[in-house]
C-alpha cells in the first residue's frame, strides 16, 4: 500500500502537465454539475414556495346577505383539499389596495364613497395540485361571481426546472465522458512511460493488482483533487450568491448554503473520485493484459 | 525440475519456433541451450517462465504444468524463477540497491526481509560498495551482476539466462558465467541460452542444441558444436 501511494505520487509529479489537465477537466465538469444542481435546487425551491402559496380568490356577488356568505364559507371550508378560508370584506379589500399603493393611495380618494371592490374569500389549499377541481366546484356555488387562481406560473416553473435538469444532465454526462477519457489518457501516458518497469515487475512476479494499484490510485487522486477544487470554487461562488442576490433581487428566495453545499460537496468528491478511478480502470483494462 | 514433452510453438505469424521438443532437466543441473540465431532458444526460455504458452505439449517446472496455470497464478511461478537477459533490463532511474530491492518490493516482501536479503544478494554477485551507483555508472559486467542479484534475491529454484554474456567482452563474460556456476553450486538449477562457444566448450556442462526449432543434440559434458562447419559460420 505504501508502495502504491509512493508510486502514484511520483508519477503525478513526473507527468504534471497531463495531471493538471486531468484535474482541470474533472474540476470543470464538476463545477458545471454543481451549477446545474444549485440552480435547479433553487428553481425547485421557488416553485415549492409558490405552490404553497396557491390560493383561490372567490369573488362574491355584490350585496350578498351575510347568512349566504356564511353558508358559502362553510361549504368551501368543508372541501377536503381546502386548508383554510379567509373572508375579505369590501372594506378590507380597499384597505389592502391602499396599503399596496402606499404613497399613491391618494388616487383612491375618488372611489372611497362607492367602493367598487367586491368582497371575497381567500382559499388556501391543503393539496395545491387539486386547485383546478376545487376552483371549478366553487365557481358553481350560487352567490359566487367568479374565481381566480394563479397556477400557471408554478407549472411553468416546474417545466423550466425539468427542461433545465434534462439539458444539465446531458451536458454533465458529456463532460463526464470527456473527463474520463482525459484521465484515462493521462494514465495511459504513465503506463507508457513505465512500460519497461511494468515488464520487469511482471517478470519478477508482481501480481496484476499490485501492478495496477498505483495507476488506479493515480486516477483516484486526480479525480479527488479536481473534485476538491470544484468544491472550493462552488462554495465560494454560492456564498457570494447567497449574500449578493438577495440584495439585488429582494423578492427572489435563495436557498441557504448550509445543508445544500455540504451535500453537494459530498456528491462532487464522490463523483470526481469515481470518474478518476473509472478513467484509470479503462486504460488499465486496455493496456495491461498479462 | 523441468520437463518438456512434445512442445511445439507456432507464433501467430505461422513461424514454427519450436517443434516437438522434449527433454528433462534434473534439479541442480546446469544446462546450456545452444544453436544458431532463430533456432528457438529465446522461445524455449520464455515458455519456462510462462511468458509464452506452447501451441501444444506440456511444460512442467518444479512439478507444475505451467501451461495449466491460471493467469493469477503466474506471478507466484515467477517468484520461484530468476531471469536475466542480454540487455540487463535494469531500471535506469534507480540505484543498484533499489533495482535489486524492487524485485522483492513488488512481491510484497516485508521491509525487514528486504533489508536482510538485498545486501546479501549484492554481496553474492560481488557488487558490495556499489549499492548507491546508478546503472549508467556501471560497466556492462557490473550491470549484469546487478541483474543477477535481482534474479537471485528471491531465492529462486531455477535461474534462466538468455544470452547473458551477449553484450560483454570475453573476460567479463567469464566472470558472469563463473558467478552463475557458483549460484548453481548452491542448488539452483541453471538454464543458459547462449552463443558463446568458448564458454560452452570449456565448461563441460550439459548442452542441448537446437536447430530450426528441434533438439538436434543433447549431451552431458557437451561442446558448442562438433562439426567444423558450425564453428566456421556461427559467430554471434
Ligand atoms: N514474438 C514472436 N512473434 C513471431 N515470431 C517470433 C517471435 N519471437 C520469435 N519469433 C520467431 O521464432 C523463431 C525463433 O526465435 P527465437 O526463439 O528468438 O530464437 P533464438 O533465441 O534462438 O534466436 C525465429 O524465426 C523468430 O523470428
Ligand atoms: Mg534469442
Amino acid at each position: 500500500m505504501g508502495y502504491a501511494v509512493r508510486e502514484a505520487l511520483r508519477s503525478i509529479r513526473r507527468n504534471s502537465l497531463m495531471g493538471i489537465a486531468s484535474i482541470s477537466t474533472v474540476g470543470l465538469c464538476l463545477v458545471c454539475l454543481a451549477a446545474f444542481y444549485l440552480v435547479s435546487a433553487n428553481i425547485r425551491h421557488v416553485a415549492t414556495i409558490l405552490e404553497s402559496q396557491v390560493e383561490i380568490r372567490v369573488f362574491l356577488v355584490e350585496g350578498l346577505e351575510s347568512k349566504r356568505v356564511e353558508d358559502i364559507r362553510e361549504t368551501i371550508a368543508g372541501y377536503k383539499d381546502v386548508l383554510s378560508v379567509r373572508y375579505v370584506s369590501k372594506d378590507d379589500a380597499l384597505r389592502r389596495l391602499r396599503q399596496q399603493l402606499g404613497q399613491y393611495s391618494d388616487l383612491l380618494a375618488d372611489i372611497e364613497e362607492a367602493n367598487p371592490l367586491p368582497a371575497s374569500f381567500e382559499v388556501s389549499m391543503k393539496s395545491p395540485e387539486k386547485v383546478g377541481d376545487v376552483a371549478e366546484d366553487i365557481a358553481r356555488l350560487s352567490g359566487v361571481e367568479s374565481v381566480s387562481y394563479k397556477r400557471e406560473l408554478v407549472y411553468r416553473l416546474l417545466l423550466v426546472t425539468r427542461v433545465f435538469r434534462v439539458t444539465g444532465t446531458f451536458l454533465v454526462a458529456a463532460l463526464a465522458v470527456a473527463t474520463v477519457v482525459l484521465v484515462s489518457n493521462t494514465i495511459r501516458l504513465t503506463l507508457f512511460a513505465r512500460r519497461h518497469e511494468i515488464a520487469i515487475m511482471k517478470l519478477v512476479g508482481a501480481t496484476d493488482s499490485f501492478i495496477r494499484a498505483p495507476f488506479v490510485l493515480e486516477g483516484l487522486i486526480l479525480g479527488f483533487v479536481g473534485a476538491g477544487l470544484a468544491s472550493l470554487v462552488t462554495r465560494a461562488a454560492y456564498s457570494w450568491v447567497t449574500v449578493n442576490v438577495p440584495k439585488a433581487v429582494p423578492f427572489l428566495p435563495v436557498l441557504p448554503g448550509s445543508p445544500l453545499l455540504d451535500r453537494l460537496t459530498a456528491i462532487l468528491l464522490l463523483s470526481g473520485t469515481a470518474m478518476g478511478a473509472f478513467g484509470s480502470a479503462l486504460s488499465l483494462r486496455r493496456y495491461t493484459q498479462v | 525440475m523441468i520437463r518438456l514433452k512434445n512442445v511445439t510453438k507456432t507464433y501467430p505469424n505461422n513461424v514454427v519456433a519450436l517443434s516437438n521438443v522434449s527433454f528433462t532437466v534434473a534439479k541442480g543441473e546446469f544446462v546450456f541451450v545452444v544453436g544458431p540465431s532463430g533456432a528457438g532458444k529465446t522461445t524455449l526460455t520464455r515458455l519456462l517462465y510462462r511468458e509464452e504458452l506452447p501451441t501444444s505439449g506440456s511444460v512442467v517446472v518444479d512439478g507444475q504444468d505451467v501451461t495449466e496455470l491460471n493467469p493469477w497464478e503466474v506471478p507466484y511461478l515467477r517468484r520461484t524463477i530468476g531471469v536475466v537477459f542480454q540487455d540487463f533490463k535494469l531500471l535506469p532511474d534507480r540505484t543498484v540497491y533499489e533495482n535489486v530491492a524492487f524485485a522483492m518490493e513488488v512481491t510484497g516482501a516485508t521491509r525487514r526481509e528486504i533489508r536482510r536479503r538485498v545486501p546479501w544478494a549484492i554481496e553474492a554477485v560481488g557488487l558490495k560498495g556499489k549499492e548507491t551507483a546508478m546503472p549508467e555508472e556501471l560497466s556492462g559486467g557490473e550491470q549484469q551482476r546487478t541483474s543477477l542479484a535481482r534474479a537471485i534475491v528471491n531465492k529462486p529454484s531455477l535461474l534462466i539466462a538468455d544470452e547473458p554474456t551477449g553484450n560483454l567482452d570475453p573476460t567479463t563474460s567469464w566472470g558472469i558465467v563463473r558467478l552463475m556456476e557458483e549460484i548453481n553450486r548452491w542448488g539452483t538449477t541453471v538454464v543458459m541460452a547462449t552463443h558463446a562457444q568458448a564458454i560452452v566448450n570449456s565448461m563441460q556442462k550439459r548442452v542441448i542444441a537446437l536447430s530450426e526449432g528441434r533438439v538436434v543434440r543433447d549431451e552431458e559434458r557437451g561442446v558448442y558444436a562438433h562439426e567444423a562447419r558450425y564453428l566456421g559460420i556461427r559467430r554471434a
